[in-house]
């Protein structure tokens, strides 16, 4: 019998890849973003501190309320996928769009898809709809 | 055949050619291994293996294992046009049960051995013309040409039969097949999307990162869509290389392909002098289309 310790949540449950295609990626509200004049997405989140350097900046820092924050700029191609991420699309959507827009092959444009989402969700910056 | 069709294109990996829709996409899974696809669906998977002189004998383990493992066996009957194969292949259709639709399709070629499983994802009614054209333009054996033509994604080569497949990678953007022949080694690649890549570098720039080696700027032959450079060292430093591992002679090309927006780049090393015309021959023969 299986223990109850080693149950598989439904979190844990591992997408085939036509469900994750299926997925729907979504922009974090909270997210701080802008759109530069080169049409580039700069991104300006806080920087996660252990306690020590919290009371460190606290004690310190001249802005002693806002947190530290640091500032990740996209390129021409984050960007353009980042703009399709309006919580509609579909992932392979976003993926066929890519390859069209770049013209690039389905598969190259897969890879090059999933793996900036899958960092954009590491991140916090996105939140993906399950289908 | 189908030849100058855009709705149908050439494929040549590993020994293998054929011909498939263009809407499907083709992705290697192993040196031997392909996976087609339509509209992120697997279609069908083709396995191959060069059996030459022992043909017969693995036919007839691969076609027991299939029964034992799968619960494959094979049908004698095959659909009427699979009639014109059966004078270069032996063909077996293979079904899960008696009157179900066939799963799998075993052919072996009657000329080279060469043992070819296709896995049916969907029923073979669905696609049936698609893979009757297929299998007709399978061609697995070139006896007059001493080139082995590989045409994948956007670009095609001709390479010469010796070159053997050692290891390939399809990252995003970036393509790389590397061959070994004796003590040569070559590295096939080809970088999209072009304009993105020379926003921050330079095409000489690229060519000594993807080359792994230290030129001096002005050494490099520029021209206005390719950069080159040929290295034929002194017998000292010939012997200097050799003791740190490396293969002292080499030619590298890198070019620019504006049109289809691509980077197309060849990579030989050798211990020994290289010959220019095989060198000239590849690169001639190296392509880039538009997708």
């Amino acid at each position: 019998m299986k223990s109850i310790l080693s149950k598989k949540t439904d979190k844990d449950r591992v997408l085939s890849r036509t469900e994750a295609l299926s997925c729907i990626p979504q922009q974090n509200q909270t997210t701080s973003w802008e759109e530069l004049e080169n049409g580039d997405i700069q991104f300006t989140y806080a920087i996660p501190l252990s306690r020590f350097f919290q009371a460190l900046h606290r004690k310190f820092s001249r802005n002693r309320v806002v947190p530290p924050t640091k500032r990740l700029q996209l390129d021409a191609m984050g960007s353009f996928v980042w703009k399709l991420l309006d919580g509609e699309r579909s992932v392979g959507n976003i993926i066929t769009l890519f390859a069209e827009e770049y013209k690039v092959s389905n598969q190259e444009s897969e890879k090059a898809v999933t793996a900036f989402i899958k960092t954009l969700g590491q991140r916090g910056f996105i939140g993906i709809n399950l289908p | 055949m189908k030849e100058g069709d855009s709705q149908w294109r050439n494929i040549g990996w590993n020994d293998l050619e054929f011909q498939c829709p263009a809407r499907w996409d083709v992705i290697v899974s192993g040196e031997r291994h392909l996976l087609l696809e339509e509209n992120f669906q697997p279609v069908l998977e083709l396995r191959y293996h060069d059996n030459k002189e022992k043909a017969a004998r693995i036919e007839k383990q691969i076609l027991r294992n299939l029964q034992k493992e799968n619960g494959l066996f094979p049908h004698k009957s095959i659909p009427f046009s699979w009639q014109p194969l059966s004078k270069h292949f032996s063909l077996y259709l293979l079904l899960q049960e008696k009157e179900s639709p066939p799963r799998a399709a075993l052919l072996c070629c009657k000329e080279c051995g060469t043992t070819l499983l296709f896995y049916f994802f969907k029923t073979l009614a669905a696609n049936h013309p698609d893979i009757t054209t297929l299998f007709s333009s399978l061609c697995c054996h070139n006896a007059k040409n001493e080139q082995t033509l590989w045409e994948i994604q956007d670009f095609k080569l001709r390479l010469p039969k010796r070159f053997q497949l050692n290891s390939y990678t399809f990252a995003a953007g970036m393509t790389r097949l590397s061959f070994q022949d004796g003590s040569l080694t070559a590295h096939i690649c080809r970088l999209a999307p072009a304009s993105q890549r020379l926003q921050s570098t330079t095409l000489s720039q690229l060519l000594q990162v993807l080359g792994d080696v230290e030129i001096p700027e002005e050494d490099i032959i520029q021209t206005e869509e390719m950069v080159t450079h040929s290295r034929h060292p002194p017998i000292y430093q010939q012997i200097l290389d050799r003791f740190k591992r490396k293969l002292p002679f080499h030619e590298i090309i890198l070019r620019h392909h504006p049109k289809s927006d691509r980077l197309s780049g060849l990579f030989v090393f050798d211990k020994k002098p290289i010959s220019r015309k095989s060198v000239t021959r590849i690169i001639d023969s190296y392509e880039i289309y538009p997708l």
